[in-house]
Formats: C-alpha cells, sequence, structure tokens
C-alpha cells in the first residue's frame, strides 16, 4: 500500500515536472517567438522610416511606434503601431495606422511564412504604404499651414517730439504678411525643425503719391525645435531656435519732393536701413484656449547692417564733402549711410479673439556702430500698441499707435529725435 | 624618404582603386532583351534599338527578323502596342522582367505623339533599371528601397479585396526628371543667362558705372583684381539693400527650382553673386557688402517669395491671375517648370503581380514571344 501511494506521489511529482518543463518550454519558445517578431517590427519600422523620410516626412521611432510628420502641401501626422501575437499556427500583426482618421488590420502569416521576415515585410508595408497615400491625396485633410493678412489703411505721422499727434501728414499704405508655419499642426510633444521649416515675412508700402515709404521684413528658421502641450481646454505650443533675417525699411524722402530741404520733413529722422540679422535667437509661445489665444515672442539678434543717421542730414552739398569717412555715398548726394554692426532686439505678445477683441503690444530696439572704425552709432526704439476688433470672421478693424525715438552719435556730436504715428487699418486674414 | 613612401602608399590606393573600378566593370552583365513591336506600322521599340538607345555593352537585343540568335527565353521581354485610349493614340508597353521572378510585370503608357522623346529622357530606363533589379530581387523590396531612395515618387498597393484582399500589384510614379549633373550644370547655365542680363544694364549705364572702375581688361588688370580682395562699395542705398538682394533672390530661386534645398541654394546666391562680382563687374572690386546682402538677403527673401508663390498657386482659383503672379514673384520656377513639362512627363506604371502557376502555363504557351500573356491594362 505504502508503495503503491509513493509510486503515485512519484507520478504526480513527474507529471507535474514535465507540464512545469512543457510550460517552460511554451514560454522560452513564446519569448524566442517575441523576440523575433519585434525584431521583424523594428525591421518593418526602421524601412517604413527610410520610405518616409525620403519623401521629406519627420519621424520618430518611440517605444515601438512610428510618429512621423509631413510638412508638405498635405500637412498629416501619422502614427503607426505594429503588435504581434500568436495563435496556433498562425501570427497576428495587428497594424494600426493613426492618419486623420484610425485604421486597424490583423494580417494573420501563417506559421510556415513566420520566420520569413521579407514575407512579413511585404505585407505589412503595402497596407501602410495605402492608408499614407489615401490620406494625403485626400484634399479634405488638408492643414493650412500658411497664415498670411493683406491690410489696408491711414497712417498720420506727427513730426515732432511730443506723446501725442501734433502738425501731421499722412498717407494710405498697403501691407501683407505670411507666415509658413506647417508646425502649427504638429501635436507630438517635442520636434526639430530643418531649415525653412517655418518663416514669417511682412512688408509695407504707401500707396500715396507724395510720401513714399516701404518696408520688408523676412525671418527664417535654420534650427529649432516645436514643442507642444496640451491639458484640458489649453494647448500650449513654443517654437524656438536659431534664425536668419532679413530687414529693409525707408522712408519715403527719395521723391524729389521730400528730400530734406522740404520744409514739412525738414525735421524728420534720416532713419534708413537694411539689416542682415545674421545670428539671431528667437522664441515664440502660443497659448491657446476658451478664452482666446495669446502669443508672447522675443528675438535677439546681431549682424551687419547699412543705414542713415541724423548725424548726416541737413547739411548742404557742400558740408557733404567734410562728413566722416564712414559715410559711403558722398557721391551720391543725401544718400548718406554707412556699413555698420548691428544688433536688433524685438518683444511683444499679442491677444487674440477675447470676445472678437485683439490686442497687442510690440518693441523695437535697433543699435548700429559703424565697421570703420569712428566713435559713432544710432539708437533706435520703437514702441507699438494696438486694438483691434473683428468685424468678420476674418475682417479686423485696427487703430494702431506708434512712437519712434531716435539718438544718433558721431564723433561728439549727438542728435536725437522722436515722433509719433496713429494708424488706422482693415486687416484681411487670408 | 617620406616622399618615397608617400609614393608607395599612393600607388597601393591606386592600385586597389583600379582594380575595384575593373571588378565592377566586369561584375556588370549583358541583359538579353526580347523585343516586340505588335502594331507593325509604329515599330518603337525597334527604332530605338537602331537609335543605338540599348548600348551594346549593357544590353543583347533580339526582335523578330532581327539577325541576331533567336528568343533568350531567360531575358526580359518587351513588347510595344498601339492602342487607342480617351480617343487619342497610346503607345501601351508590356515588361516581364524574365527569368526567376517571373511572376509580375510592368505595363505603362505615353501619348503616340511623344513617345520618342519620353523614352529617350531616361524614364524608360529608370523603368529598365528596375526591371533588371527585379530579376534578382524580391520585387516588393525593390519597390520599397525605390520609394526610400526617392527613385520613384509614389507607390500605390492595389489589392484584389480592398479589405482583406493580396496585394496584386502597384501603381508606381517613376520621376522623369534631369539628372544630378544635368540639374547642375543647368542651374549654373541659368545663373551665367541672369547675370548676362545684369551685364547688359551694366553697359547701357556705363557712365554711371563707369566711376567705380578700378581695373582695366588685361592679365595685369585680373591679377590685381584677384590679389586686392574685397572692400565695402560706395554705391546707393537703393542699389545695395534692393537690386543686390533682388538678384540674390533670382539666383536662390535658380537653385530652388532645379530641385536644390535650402542649403545648398544659398551656395547657388552665393555662386551666382560671385559669377557677378568677378566677371560681371570686372572693372570693380569685389564688394564685401554686396557679397553677403546678394547672398543671405537674397537667399531669405528668395525663400519668403517662393513659399508666396506656392501659397497663391494654392488659393488662387484664375489661372491667369495665378500664373501671373507666380510668374511676378517666382519667374524660375515657372522657367524652370515649363522647361520640364516641355521635356520631362513623369511616368505611371502599373506593376502587376501574376498567379505564378498561370505565368507558368503561358510562358510555355507562348510560342512567339510573350503576347499569349494577358493583361488588362
Amino acid at each position: 500500500m505504502r508503495k503503491i501511494f509513493l509510486l503515485l506521489l512519484c507520478c504526480l511529482f513527474f507529471n507535474v515536472i514535465s507540464e512545469k518543463f512543457a510550460d517552460s518550454q511554451e514560454l522560452i519558445k513564446k519569448n524566442t517567438e517575441n523576440g523575433d517578431s519585434r525584431q521583424k517590427i523594428t525591421a518593418v519600422l526602421n524601412l517604413l522610416k527610410e520610405i518616409l523620410e525620403s519623401n521629406d516626412w519627420y519621424v520618430n521611432i518611440e517605444s515601438g511606434k512610428l510618429i512621423a510628420f509631413c510638412f508638405r502641401n498635405n500637412c498629416t501626422e501619422l502614427t503607426v503601431g505594429i503588435d504581434h501575437n500568436s495563435g496556433k499556427n498562425i501570427h497576428n500583426y495587428t497594424v494600426t495606422v493613426v492618419t486623420d482618421r484610425l485604421y486597424e488590420k490583423v494580417i494573420t502569416i501563417k506559421d510556415e511564412f513566420a520566420d520569413d521576415s521579407m514575407y512579413v515585410r511585404n505585407k505589412i508595408i503595402p497596407y501602410v504604404l495605402q492608408k499614407i497615400n489615401a490620406s494625403c491625396c485626400s484634399s479634405s485633410n488638408n492643414k493650412k499651414i500658411y497664415f498670411g493678412s493683406i491690410s489696408a489703411g491711414y497712417n498720420r505721422t506727427h513730426d515732432n517730439c511730443r506723446f501725442y499727434p501734433e502738425y501731421s501728414e499722412g498717407s494710405f499704405y498697403m501691407s501683407g504678411s505670411l507666415a509658413y508655419d506647417p508646425a502649427a499642426n504638429v501635436t507630438a510633444r517635442s520636434i526639430t525643425l530643418k531649415p525653412a521649416d517655418y518663416f514669417f515675412s511682412s512688408f509695407s508700402f504707401t500707396i500715396d503719391s507724395t510720401i513714399r515709404e516701404n518696408s520688408f521684413n523676412v525671418n527664417l528658421l535654420i534650427y529649432g525645435k516645436n514643442k507642444f502641450e496640451s491639458a484640458q481646454n489649453q494647448t500650449r505650443r513654443t517654437l524656438y531656435g536659431f534664425f536668419n533675417g532679413f530687414e529693409y525699411f525707408r522712408p519715403g524722402f527719395n521723391d524729389p519732393v521730400l528730400k530734406w530741404n522740404r520744409q514739412i520733413y525738414k525735421k524728420q529722422p534720416h532713419v534708413q536701413f537694411g539689416l542682415y540679422r545674421a545670428i539671431q535667437g528667437t522664441i515664440i509661445n502660443t497659448s491657446q484656449s476658451e478664452t482666446g489665444v495669446f502669443t508672447n515672442y522675443l528675438s535677439l539678434a546681431v549682424g551687419p547692417g547699412i543705414n542713415s543717421s541724423l548725424t548726416a542730414t541737413g547739411i548742404t552739398e557742400e558740408e557733404e564733402d567734410e562728413l566722416s569717412h564712414i559715410f559711403k555715398s558722398i557721391k551720391y548726394r543725401k544718400q548718406n549711410y554707412y556699413y555698420s554692426a548691428a544688433a536688433a532686439a524685438n518683444a511683444g505678445f499679442i491677444a487674440d479673439r477675447i470676445h472678437n477683441f485683439r490686442f497687442g503690444a510690440d518693441y523695437n530696439f535697433y543699435f548700429f556702430i559703424p565697421v570703420e572704425g569712428e566713435k559713432a552709432y544710432d539708437l533706435m526704439n520703437i514702441l507699438k500698441i494696438s486694438a483691434g476688433y473683428y468685424l468678420t470672421q476674418n475682417t479686423l478693424f485696427a487703430v494702431n499707435y506708434e512712437f519712434w525715438h531716435i539718438d544718433s552719435m558721431l564723433k561728439d556730436d549727438r542728435v536725437n529725435h522722436s515722433w509719433n504715428r496713429l494708424i488706422i487699418e482693415l486687416k484681411y486674414l487670408l | 624618404m617620406l616622399f618615397k613612401k608617400l609614393t608607395i602608399v599612393l600607388l597601393i590606393l591606386f592600385s586597389g582603386f583600379q582594380s575595384k573600378l575593373y571588378s565592377e566593370e566586369n561584375m556588370e552583365k549583358i541583359t538579353k532583351i526580347n523585343i516586340n513591336d505588335i502594331s507593325i506600322n509604329f515599330p518603337i521599340l525597334k527604332k530605338l534599338y537602331e537609335s543605338g538607345f540599348f548600348s551594346n555593352d549593357k544590353y543583347s537585343i533580339n526582335f523578330p527578323g532581327s539577325s541576331n540568335e533567336s528568343e533568350s527565353p531567360d531575358g526580359i521581354f518587351l513588347e510595344s502596342e498601339i492602342r487607342n485610349y480617351n480617343n487619342k493614340d497610346h503607345v501601351f508597353f508590356k515588361l516581364i522582367p524574365g527569368t526567376g521572378n517571373h511572376n509580375f510585370m510592368f505595363t505603362w503608357n505615353i501619348p503616340k505623339k511623344d513617345a520618342e522623346d519620353d523614352l529617350l529622357n531616361g524614364s524608360f530606363n529608370d523603368i529598365l533599371k528596375l526591371s533588371i533589379h527585379a530579376r534578382e530581387k524580391d520585387i516588393n523590396e525593390i519597390v520599397f528601397n525605390n520609394l526610400a531612395s526617392g527613385d520613384i515618387q509614389s507607390a500605390e498597393p492595389v489589392y484584389d479585396d480592398p479589405e482583406n484582399g493580396e496585394v496584386t500589384g502597384y501603381n508606381i510614379k517613376i520621376k522623369s526628371r534631369p539628372s544630378q549633373t544635368h540639374k547642375f550644370f543647368r542651374t549654373l547655365g541659368e545663373l551665367f543667362i541672369v547675370n548676362s542680363f545684369g551685364v547688359i544694364n551694366y553697359w547701357i549705364n556705363k557712365d554711371e558705372n563707369m566711376e567705380d572702375w578700378e581695373y582695366k581688361l588685361t592679365w595685369e588688370g585680373v591679377r590685381r583684381k584677384i590679389t586686392d580682395g574685397w572692400s565695402l562699395d560706395t554705391n546707393a542705398f537703393r542699389t545695395n539693400t534692393i537690386y543686390h538682394i533682388y538678384a540674390g533672390n533670382i539666383y536662390f530661386q535658380t537653385g530652388r527650382s532645379n530641385e536644390y534645398g535650402f542649403l545648398a541654394s544659398c551656395a547657388w546666391a552665393f555662386t551666382g553673386s560671385l559669377i557677378w562680382e568677378y566677371i560681371g563687374e570686372f572693372r570693380e572690386q569685389v564688394s564685401t557688402n554686396d557679397m553677403i546682402f546678394t547672398t543671405m538677403g537674397g537667399a531669405l527673401v528668395g525663400e519668403s517669395l517662393r513659399q508666396t508663390s506656392i501659397f497663391i498657386e494654392q488659393n488662387v482659383d484664375n489661372k491667369i491671375i495665378r500664373y501671373l503672379f507666380m510668374t511676378l514673384i517666382d519667374p524660375m520656377r515657372i522657367i524652370n517648370r515649363t522647361i520640364d513639362k516641355c521635356f520631362y512627363d513623369d511616368i505611371d506604371v502599373n506593376i502587376i503581380f501574376v498567379n505564378p502557376a498561370i505565368s507558368m502555363i503561358q510562358q510555355s504557351d507562348n510560342q512567339q514571344y510573350f503576347t499569349g500573356l494577358t493583361v488588362n491594362w
């Protein structure tokens, strides 16, 4: 009896052991399979990454998922995830493609082909390509990547040193702006931006026959980061990086009727400049909530410039020859300028769509020193404030006020001047 | 001693390089191609052969009635046929890579009137290359790799059943574009043409520009121009800030419209500026400020205007207004696009997977080349 009991116990023991062994074998097999399938999935994702990158997509593979962004015309965000599980004689690869909507497909591979990584890849990639093509080619998925505006208005320049307007001369003008910002649609936490992935440009010119003033400004990203956060009903985006920029400003003095000896403009500062912002750091923060859209920005730059100076105006042709050697255009009368090393700063904020209102403030600072050894500088401060009301979804009526201050120095002579400007404009957002 | 050692190292490197070249040359196989023009009145493939398109050291060609040996069953099969498509005559092509992976084929068509030009412009060569690769590798892999390298623009898989079906082929778009070398010389040529307009304007205003002349058109002048280096000029403010930036913008757009990236196009803007300063304005000293403003101001304004042009293209419905503004804003894009449109067309190619069993039967039944293989064009 005791022997039988022992025998039964032994049988039970061996049974348990063999089951455990079988289980562990199964587990090892499963782990090996999982390891193999993980390798196959990684290979598929890497190949997809190569394909997408060669077609100008930005691709990251994070925790087994491929996340990509396309900055071309049909800006699309794409996520590809592949999961694996095995059943009896089959392997299921669940492919999830998220573009404008979610696509999911279980691709079943028979056991006999499961080890053939090329076979697995050939089954999965066509499906992903099909979904990407379907999504990218659909015009309904086009995201807004250009943000533009055109404005027309009337500005009244008050050529005196007081803050409030006095003795005015005005002109009608047109202006416009265009920003190329495909990253505005990106919802990934952080992506790296490459040259020309963001730019902002603006221009303005007077349409008055007597006053000709024109300006343009281009800021282009060379390398930067776009960060995005989302919490409850609020989103926050930060774009920062290394930019390049070029700014040109020329007030209306080139027209014969607006030369410096004209009565009304004799005191107007000679403030023309062209500035290449070779090294420019910029940060732009935007947060959006039910209350409105709030943007603040800061930009600091240095680079070569070409600019005029208050110290070279209001002089006769005879006196012009006695000017400092830094002033270059002696033979082109009344266009005196010097080549400079410049520093510029720009900071501001905009509170937009607050019950159809828009408020903004902007401060610009420029500092020029001649590159050809002379004790001289030119310094300019421009403060702008604006308030506007949206007449329609895309039409803004705004009133702006600008205060300009210039301080120029050459050797021991120091001149400064300030004036202000009132602007009424109608802006249409494209 | 050091010189001797260096010579030995260089000789070893050179012999290694030579043997590599030699071995690569030897590795290149001659591909046999069986061509057949079904429409006897329009033997385009035969014409192509006679024009020397299929170079002898790469291809061995057989066609009905040719003096060459008879059909090579292990070669590529290529067939043309004129058919009516959308009320116009088109040449339909069918290509079977042949040995190894002959369970798929390429089909494509081009309008009859453009056929000869299109075939010669490179896209046909691209399809041939693709099919030669397809003889040795898996076709899916070739499609994926070519997508990754950018050699084919897009690949749309075709399923027999959209939901749970198998892939039965791909619709691919073969880029038909000038080669990289061609683009390089085209860009350089365009920079010279653009600058020549500047030179004409410069000589029209000769009297005004003479004030800045410092060098004579002699070898001594060339030597002085090079050794004097760069300096800041005394031109008008508007010339330095507007005209030079506009010129730089055109140089940059020339690069961009030849499919160069932003940074490479900046380099082209610099090259354009160098051409102007050293050749266009030979008699003046090279201006430092012009080199900076033309290159970087031009690049920044150029990219801005290029994007504005794309924006207009996408948002303005009226065709005349659209093209007018685009031409004003980014003329080089319109010029190069027009040139490309005249000389290059993208070709849509269908890759059709054929059931291997059916393929085998049809191949064996195929007495006269491969016309027995049924294809739904």
